[in-house]
């Protein structure tokens, strides 16, 4: 290639995918710039529920409209999924999951972490890193699963074979295909976009991206809601009654 | 499960296919081409780390957010319930203090009337008696001229009678008086002179 043809952005656009930053921890290694990010993502929602929840008082004001609108939001959520007896105990879980992936989705997409050079990899949202979302979804599967057997005990294993025993492989094979569905579609959409924006932001570094940057801001927020969403499903499937 | 993404290389440039040459060529030198082969399923330790973090979270997300601020939200929800409550008793006593007005009026309106009666019924029976008084006065007053009337009358009559019994009296003793005389004179021609009665 002809250097007049090298476009000044390329280092701030520059598209990384599957670099890793790797961090030696004993034998194992893990993903440094994903711990980053997600340590900055932890210190963010700490810093919202500090400001947000230290002084509450019964006429909220400031933050704390914030703070009572998503918990009212989540709750919405959660009782339309899970129900109305057992909702309120998994209010905190898909709270924490909405919130986790919403605030990574949106750390990626708007905050210019390209700008901090990594000696390999760059840092972006967590939730672009497999291992992050396959450990939502684990922890969404042991979610319903503890919700189902602890609910029903072990009659809960008994929609193995609802509505017909027949359908039991089906049925096993769902529980695989849950997590396998969620940690990929979330993993794969925020990969996507940011592999999207990134590639158009290489071909036309101004104006041109910012329509696809703010359908990444919608995408990561939609992204977020279907993952609390379908974990708050698989919560209420797992313990609604059968006759 | 460990798979090589360096065939995102060679399908990329298929996603902007309609991009002109130039375009290509920039993401070409966007592209990782000098570093090894990046992996994008690269399960490692991460993984844990990241399920602790977000338990972590969790856990400090219900004790600092979802149960304090849900508790608010919950007390809230209460207080306002209760104020409505009131607010609506408050209303449904002044409601039943206004009806309850509304039927004393009735009642005020009730005694109104009788009273109103009670002083047509009085000033009825006022005149009445007025009435009354006056014709039984001018009824005594009537049967005292008649009274007068007939005992002048009366009186009137009696003395005439009187009068003309005197009268006749007196003529029946002239009557007598002149009876003996003629029959006096009677039996002096009738008897000879001399006979004594």
């Amino acid at each position: 290639m002809s250097d007049f043809l090298l476009n000044p952005f390329s280092e701030i656009a520059e598209v990384s995918v599957g670099q890793h930053f790797y961090w030696q921890l004993g034998s194992y290694e893990v993903h440094g710039q994903v711990l980053l990010v997600s340590w900055f993502v932890l210190a963010v929602i700490f810093g919202l529920s500090f400001v947000g929840n230290s002084n509450l008082k019964s006429t909220p004001d400031g933050l704390q409209n914030f703070t009572e609108f998503v918990t009212e939001f989540i709750r919405d959520l959660a009782k339309t999924q899970i129900g109305e007896e057992e909702y309120l105990k998994w209010v905190p879980y898909l709270g924490t999951v909405f919130l986790f992936i919403f605030v990574s989705n949106w750390s990626g997409a708007l905050l210019p972490w390209a700008l901090i050079e990594l000696p390999n990899g760059e840092l972006a949202a967590p939730t672009n890193d497999i291992n992050t979302t396959v450990a939502l979804a684990l922890l969404t599967s042991i979610s319903y699963f503890y919700a189902g057997i602890r609910k029903k005990g072990l009659r809960y294993f008994n929609r193995y074979v609802q509505p017909a025993a027949f359908l039991l492989p089906i049925n096993v094979l769902e529980d695989f295909t849950k997590p396998l569905s969620l940690s990929f579609r979330l993993f794969g959409n925020i990969l996507a976009d940011e592999l999207v924006v990134g590639v158009l932001v290489s071909l036309v570094p101004l104006i041109i991206p910012i329509p696809i940057m703010l359908l990444g801001c919608f995408t990561s927020a939609i992204q977020a809601l279907v993952f609390a969403t379908l974990a708050g499903a698989y919560i209420g499937e797992a313990v609604e009654d059968h006759h | 499960m460990v798979v090589r993404a360096s065939g995102q290389k060679q399908q990329l440039p298929a996603v902007v296919k309609p991009a002109i040459a130039t375009a290509v060529a920039n993401i070409i030198m966007a592209m990782p081409a000098a570093a090894e082969a990046g992996k994008l399923f690269d399960f490692n330790l991460t993984l844990p780390i990241m399920a602790g973090e977000i338990l972590l979270l969790m856990v400090f997300l219900e004790k600092f957010w979802f149960t304090p601020v849900g508790k608010v939200l919950d007390e809230r929800d209460a207080l306002l319930r209760n104020q409505l409550g009131s607010v609506l008793d408050e209303r449904d006593a002044l409601l039943r203090n206004q009806l309850g007005s509304v039927k004393d009026g009735s009642s005020e309106l009730a005694a109104l009337t009788a009273e109103a009666e009670k002083l047509i019924k009085d000033a009825r029976s006022e005149v009445s008696a007025m009435v009354n008084a006056k014709k039984s006065e001018k009824q005594s007053e009537l049967d005292k001229v008649y009274n007068d009337a007939k005992m002048k009358v009366t009186r009137e009559t009696e003395s005439a009678i009187a009068a003309m019994e005197k009268e006749s009296e007196g003529l029946l003793k002239s009557l007598d008086a002149q009876a003996e005389k003629i029959s006096s004179e009677v039996l002096k021609r009738v008897l000879p002179e001399g006979v004594k009665v």
